[in-house]
């Protein structure tokens, strides 16, 4: 993952989609395997890793109050920024493949 | 029938070890203590009822605290149903040891690349630790030996003892030996953490 908006990971653009409602870690394990149709499944260490680089680039910050037991995490706009910016770079890719293919077939 | 046994195994490296535990949950084993790194401690269950899986928890860039990383990840692992055996509290040598049912599907700590790869970093530096520790043992035990048998020459053997020397060059030979041990494993990971940047470069 690039300090610049440069490409995600799939790990990544996938925690950031579903923190859009407050989750806790174990709920953001559970939701991308939701997403993914349980081809994606993130183990405690990537996900660890993942939410610290996140923190780290204020994409995601700590929801709710900092007593609580579990933490909750919450897309920030920076974070959406980062998810919009992700989302034409994966357009862009599908339409030059396609494209290219479909030339060649 | 026995419900509980003990071994006693000492491994140079995780690996080994999560080798030794899930051959033990396939016959039938779970670990359910582990005491001094060298003691595991086993209840019966059903063969191929558990996964075992062992993880460091050292940040290898000292950027953070263990004890936050350990926490943290031991938060995630027992909200998805995995249970904790042990967890190590020494700085330099912080380890999870987790296991989860089989029923609950895979179970990987680490599932993609550059988490692999910081692991694989934190398993080096654990070794990168007991090989520092070992060589400033080995060194200050060699010349503290060495010392002694000057002492011995230069007392013409009156009243001076070579026992303190012999056991000063004991220590140190037991200390070159860890050496070695822990060295071998720094090259091996350092090798794993190459191909698998080679690998980041052209997949997830």
């Amino acid at each position: 993952m690039n300090e610049s908006k440069g490409a995600l990971t799939e790990a990544v653009f996938y925690i950031l989609i579903s923190l859009y409602t407050p989750l806790h870690g174990y709920g953001v394990i559970q939701n991308v395997e939701k997403l993914s149709g349980g081809r994606v499944r993130l183990g405690a260490g990537t996900l660890y890793g993942a939410i610290n680089t996140l923190l780290g680039r204020s994409w995601i910050k700590e929801y709710g109050q900092s007593g609580e037991r579990r933490k909750e995490y919450i897309i920030t706009e920076s974070g959406k920024d980062a998810v919009r910016a992700e989302l034409i770079r994966l357009e862009e890719l599908l339409d030059n493949g396609k494209r290219v293919l479909q030339g060649n077939e | 029938m026995k419900d509980r046994t003990t071994k006693f195994r000492m491994y140079a490296t995780i690996d080994r070890e999560e080798i030794f535990l899930n051959d033990m949950c396939q016959s039938g084993w779970k670990p359910v203590k582990i005491f001094m790194g060298m003691f595991f401690v086993f209840e019966r269950c059903e063969p191929h009822e558990y996964i075992a899986r062992v993880t460091s928890a050292i940040d290898p860039d000292h950027k953070e605290a263990s004890k936050k990383r350990r926490e943290q990840i031991t938060e995630i692992l027992t909200d998805s149903g995995a249970e904790i055996v042990r967890e190590t509290n020494i700085d330099a040598a912080t380890r999870i040891y987790a296991i989860r049912s089989t029923s609950l599907g895979e179970f990987e700590i680490n599932t993609d690349i550059d988490s692999l790869i910081a692991d694989c970093r934190a398993r080096r530096r654990y070794h990168i630790n007991l090989a520092v520790f070992s060589a400033l043992i080995f060194v200050a035990a060699f010349f503290l030996g060495t010392d002694m048998m000057s002492d011995y020459a230069m007392s013409n053997q009156s009243g001076v003892t070579l026992v303190g020397a012999y056991v000063e060059f004991s220590c140190a030979a037991l200390m070159l030996v860890l050496l070695v041990v822990v060295v071998i494993p720094i090259s091996k990971y350092s090798r794993k953490i190459k191909e698998l940047r080679a690998k980041r470069e052209i997949e997830e």
